[in-house]
């Protein structure tokens, strides 16, 4: 009788667990959801949730990123810049997430507002060869050969 | 005999708790990015790269002398860059360096080349009077572009100094169904056909020119 009770008792916890964790997880469960559907390539049905999130203010530079991807990986660089932006904004310090902005407008031709970027990139890490690059072909891209040719020069430790 | 049911209940409990604090999101405390996006971290951008880079963008800026310099220096540290090499080709041509341009050239397997440089290195050969080596080029490249005319012409043209006045003669049908109202091609034409003494069909040809 007490083994009854006690399995009886184990069934009503974890149900009761189950719930509880879908009662009050419920924007947990939801991030989950647009991650996995981000992960899986279904980024048009991941934008809404992680939007709906983003909103309610849920882990928001996680969400925001996450938002940015889904709108990169359905080819809307506009919308997919808009939550980089305020990404960005919210963690300023975060040279990555300034990099992955940069590399966005840089893909939508604005190699202006990347190479923007990439000076303050490198004003925070004067060394740093790979953002000295991208601002080289941003450069290029912009037609400012000499201003490109300098840097180019600097990446490779050479005088102008 | 009753410590069992505590301590299966204890489990539960933790259990429970552990699951009402949520699963860990691979993104959480992340901060920058996916497999493969840059990383500020990220700095092996090996020395050759940025050389060939610089050469390119010097090319662009009209700077070949130091350019070629660039591209010199590239090419002793990585030999085995055909892309490399076709594009410090195409530089010395636009510093009217044909000979060394097609010198670099011949080093590049053929089959590496593309559409743009078989045509420099058929024009090249062409220029040095190599008549047999640019009309395989030619051909090839031809056969990829057919639509491009002026090609078409130099071929045509080359072909008739050789005195193979029949496929001449077959390359500038080609232009002049394309083109059918280009006097200066059929009168070129024309030409071909008095050379090959087909006179009756070259005053035709440039009775039509003059209408």
């Amino acid at each position: 009788m007490k083994v009854l009770t006690f399995i009886i008792s184990i069934i009503i916890l974890a149900l009761a667990t189950t719930a509880a964790y879908r009662y009050l997880k419920q924007d947990w469960l939801l991030y989950r959801t647009a991650e996995e559907l981000s992960r899986k390539g279904s980024w048009q049905q991941a934008i809404p949730i992680a939007d709906t999130l983003v909103r309610k203010g849920f882990r928001t530079k996680d969400t925001l990123r996450l938002l940015g991807r889904s709108y990169e990986g359905t080819g809307d660089l506009t919308m997919a810049i808009e939550a980089f932006k305020k990404l960005a904004a919210a963690d300023p310090d975060d040279a990555g997430v300034g990099l992955e902005l940069a590399g966005l407008y840089d893909r939508q031709g604005d190699h202006a507002g990347a190479a923007d970027i990439y000076h303050a990139l490198l004003a925070k890490e004067p060394g740093n060869r790979a953002v000295a690059l991208r601002l080289a072909r941003a450069l290029t891209a912009l037609g400012r050969y000499d201003e490109a040719i300098l840097r180019y020069r600097a990446i490779l430790g050479e005088k102008p | 005999m009753n410590r069992s049911p505590v301590c299966l209940a204890a489990v539960c409990f933790i259990t429970a708790l552990a699951l009402l604090a949520g699963p860990r999101s691979p993104f959480a405390g992340q901060t920058s990015g996916r497999p493969g996006a840059p990383t500020v971290a990220g700095q092996e951008i090996p020395d050759w790269m940025a050389r060939w880079e610089l050469a390119r963008v010097l090319s662009y800026a009209g700077r070949y002398e130091e350019s070629v310099t660039e591209y010199s220096k590239l090419l002793r540290e990585k030999p085995d860059l055909p892309k490399a090499r076709i594009e410090l080709a195409k530089v010395l041509f636009r510093q009217k360096k044909g000979a060394e341009a097609l010198g670099v050239l011949e080093v590049v397997d053929v089959r590496q080349l593309d559409a743009d440089s078989v045509l420099l290195m058929a024009d090249l050969y062409r220029d040095r009077r190599s008549y047999e080596r640019a009309a395989v080029l030619y051909r090839e490249y031809l056969a990829k572009r057919p639509g491009d005319n002026p090609a078409r012409l130099r071929f045509a043209e080359m072909l008739s100094w050789e005195k193979r006045y029949d496929e001449s003669l077959a390359e500038y049908r080609k232009i002049l169904a394309a083109l059918p109202g280009d006097a200066q091609v059929r009168r070129k034409y024309a030409m071909v056909l008095m050379w090959s003494k087909r006179y009756g069909e070259a005053a035709t040809e440039l009775r039509r020119t003059l209408k």
